[in-house]
């Protein structure tokens, strides 16, 4: 497989799991959307456009799983605070297992097929 | 919009009025909420990166597609009856105003600002001592002419419009200030050459 390619099934996956990295991401505390994608790209998820966060904050809050407060900032334009609803930690919480037993399946997929 | 001085950039702007224009097609609040979103982001990206904003954010189209993919908002149906012309030409110019030669260019006149505000406040003064003196030469572009009160006049005119420029930046009532001392200043340099052009002309025919 070629880095291209490569690259373009790890932003599939980072997309299909965007929703659960950003909930983690503000299970830590309510933040806005620029600190939200400079955490993601510190830990590694970088290949998503920084629009997809936007999006996907915004589908999130539409769902209720977020709630969101404008808060003026002292270097720039007033920062959206957005925030875990109950509705947001028990969507974390499905999706936390659901990734946890995709990943344990693949893993052992994995093993197995090696080992064969 | 609501950046501050250090955040709000020729480049920032035309980003932003792209993406404005490839998001008309959604509810105004719902469009307006989202902006408000991405001026923040581009404000803080702006603020630490240097370079063109499309290295960072893709271009204005490509981050509409994004947004729209990820927040499952649909395209818009293309319109029944697009004027072909009217919509190649704001692609051009949108095109044009995204590029990095173009954003280049505008990071440049934007370092640039400082310098035109000045030159400005210089126009300005010489403009008005020429009508005030009725000079018949330009003598005016010559500060040393006027002796020291000049010198002073012109010097405060250039500070008062550097100022100006640099406060317009934040407000909207001073950036319409901005644009009446434009538009003012223009006026004078136009009133203070035709009435040199006059003088020229009558000392022509009172020597022939």
């Amino acid at each position: 497989m070629d880095a291209q390619r490569t690259s373009g099934l790890h932003t599939q996956l980072l997309k299909g799991v965007l929703d659960l990295a950003i909930l983690v991401v503000l299970e830590r505390g309510p933040t806005y959307g620029y600190e939200v994608a400079k955490r993601l790209r510190e830990a590694g998820i970088d290949s998503v456009g920084e629009a997809s966060v936007y999006g996907t904050l915004r589908r999130l809050f539409d769902g209720g799983a977020l709630s969101s407060r404008v808060e003026p900032s002292e270097s720039g334009p007033n920062r959206k605070y957005y925030e875990l609803t109950s509705v947001g930690r028990d969507q974390l919480e499905h999706s936390t297992k659901t990734w946890s037993t995709f990943t344990d399946s693949m893993n052992n997929l994995l093993e197995i097929e090696a080992t064969a | 919009m609501n950046m501050n001085a250090t955040t709000t950039t020729p480049a920032t702007t035309a980003f932003l009025d792209a993406v404005r224009i490839y998001l008309s097609d959604l509810p105004e609040h719902e469009r307006e909420d989202l902006m408000a979103d991405i001026e923040q982001h581009v404000a803080e990206v702006a603020a630490e990166w240097d370079g063109p904003l499309t290295t960072i954010l893709g271009s204005p189209l490509a981050f509409v597609d994004d947004y729209r993919q990820s927040a499952h908002v649909p395209v818009a149906p293309p319109s029944p009856e697009p004027p072909p012309l009217l919509d190649r030409a704001v692609r051009l110019v949108e095109r044009l105003r995204t590029s990095d030669q173009v954003s280049a260019a505008n990071v440049y006149l934007h370092d640039a600002r400082p310098g035109w505000w000045g030159i400005r406040g210089y126009i300005g003064a010489t403009s008005a001592l020429q009508l005030l003196t009725g000079s018949p030469s330009p003598t005016t572009l010559d500060p040393a002419a006027h002796g020291l009160i000049g010198i002073a006049l012109i010097a405060l005119s250039m500070f008062l419009s550097i100022h100006l420029g640099r406060r317009s930046q934040k407000r909207t009532w001073r950036r319409r200030l901005a644009i009446l001392v434009n538009v003012a200043v223009v006026l004078l340099a136009f009133t203070a050459g035709s009435q040199l052009r006059a003088n020229a002309m009558q000392a022509r025919h009172a020597s022939g």
